[in-house]
């Protein structure tokens, strides 16, 4: 099993990323985006990152640009900019992972103590906390897992 | 028969309304003779220094402060009592942490008499319209500061206001989150499904006013006084970069400074 990690942010950044970067004209320098809205560089670089994988933003030559796709949620409504967005959540393969394990077990749900393991094992780099909070944020956004705080549990979407 | 056709009353208005705190020795004059309308289907946004009154004036609306002097009305009559036809989203997002985003928004229903199988079902739909499908069992610590608006915004769209009221409703969001829930809660105001059609919002970013709004009612303080009351023509989406939204966008600063 390999396992691949995802930018620590929240989805409603990245979408407000390409909502200013379109209003500029749908391209931008990263360090004046930085200064326009108040980030850091190192944060700003997360969301871009979060917005590239995600196929919303190019990054040519230091600059970001906002893609088709990242143009075509901004047209859309609320519900089609999460049908969209799930799309490219369901292929990023940390899902096909966290999935994978859900699905092998007999009730599809597992403590999160076993993906915290999985984490810390495969991305010995990664702060596995935030990295578990950020695929339980972005797996109930794409409806494919959920989260019980009470049990500590994760499971598989019904 | 026999009645005299009427010109529709505005959906809002006050007229020479004062407010006053009283405290142990000091008495602070927040509105005096204040007069301001708002007509159904308009989106409108008070802007000013901090400490003008904005929060005063949406407390009046929503009938939790009663006027000293003059008089508040909507639809033509006066405001006795807690104005159910309106709902607030607030700054600070309110919600309850130990109720789960579902409970946050039935609780609102519950508030206001819904019964049980209908704020079930009211509260699945606006959970869903604010795109928070799937977050239904999450509790709020468990969410972002964009997602906790979107609660916020849930539970007010909820009880299908007719004026919907949001006080400085992004200023606890960073930047990027702000400039996303900006362009969505523009994206259902538009949206034909939208409950009631009437915003009030408190800002005291002019360039959010000027994204956002079709009037941009600038308040002085001391007491609170309309110092403008700007329309706003420009299609939307507006573009910051846009000569007409830098214009007016001066223009109001001006007014404020």
């Amino acid at each position: 099993m390999t396992i691949h990690p995802i930018p620590q942010v929240d989805l409603n950044t990245v979408v407000g990323l390409v909502k200013v970067v379109e209003d500029v004209g749908g391209r931008e320098d990263v360090y004046r985006l930085a200064r326009e809205v108040n980030y850091e560089f190192g944060q700003i670089l997360q969301v871009i990152k979060a917005a590239e994988i995600l196929g919303l933003v190019d990054t040519p030559g230091g600059d970001v640009a906002v893609t088709d796709l990242g143009r075509k949620v901004l047209k859309s409504s609320i519900l089609k900019r999460k049908e969209l967005i799930r799309e490219q959540i369901r292929k990023l393969p940390i899902f096909g992972s966290v999935l994978q394990m859900l699905q092998r077990t007999e009730e599809g749900r597992a403590d999160r103590d076993v993906f915290l393991e999985a984490f810390a094992l495969f991305l010995p780099e990664e702060d596995s906390e935030r990295l578990l909070e950020t695929v339980i944020d972005w797996g109930r956004y794409a409806e494919l897992v959920g989260y019980n705080d009470d049990s500590e549990e994760v499971y598989l979407n019904p | 028969m026999g009645e005299e056709p009427r010109i529709q009353a505005p959906l809002l208005e006050f007229d020479g309304v004062s407010y006053s705190y009283e405290g142990e020795g000091h008495h602070a004059v927040v509105l005096d003779g204040f007069n301001l309308t708002i007509q159904e289907g308009e989106f409108v946004c008070l802007v000013g220094p901090s400490g003008c009154g904005k929060t005063t004036i949406l407390r009046l609306i929503s009938g939790l402060l009663r006027p000293r002097a003059g008089a508040v009305r909507y639809r033509g009559e006066p405001l006795l009592g807690v104005n159910l036809h309106t709902a607030m989203v607030f700054q600070s997002f309110a919600l309850l942490p130990w109720l789960s985003v579902r409970a946050n928004v039935e609780l609102a229903l519950e508030a206001r008499g819904v019964g049980r199988d209908d704020r079930v079902k009211r509260a699945e739909t606006y959970v869903d319209k604010v795109g928070l499908d799937g977050y239904e069992a999450a509790y709020p610590r468990e969410l972002s500061r964009g997602m906790k608006q979107r609660v916020g915004l849930a539970r007010a769209l909820a009880v299908e206001p007719e004026l919907l009221l949001m006080d400085e409703p992004f200023s606890a969001l960073d930047a990027l989150s702000s400039a996303n829930l900006r362009d969505e809660v523009l994206l259902l105001w538009q949206d034909e499904s939208f409950p009631g059609n009437s915003v009030l919002m408190v800002t005291h970013i002019v360039e959010e006013a000027v994204a956002m709004a079709d009037r941009v009612v600038v308040l002085t303080s001391h007491p609170a006084r309309v110092a403008a009351d700007i329309r706003i023509d420009l299609e939307r989406p507006r573009s910051r970069r846009d000569p007409r939204f830098i214009e007016v966008t001066d223009q109001i600063f001006s007014l404020i400074v």
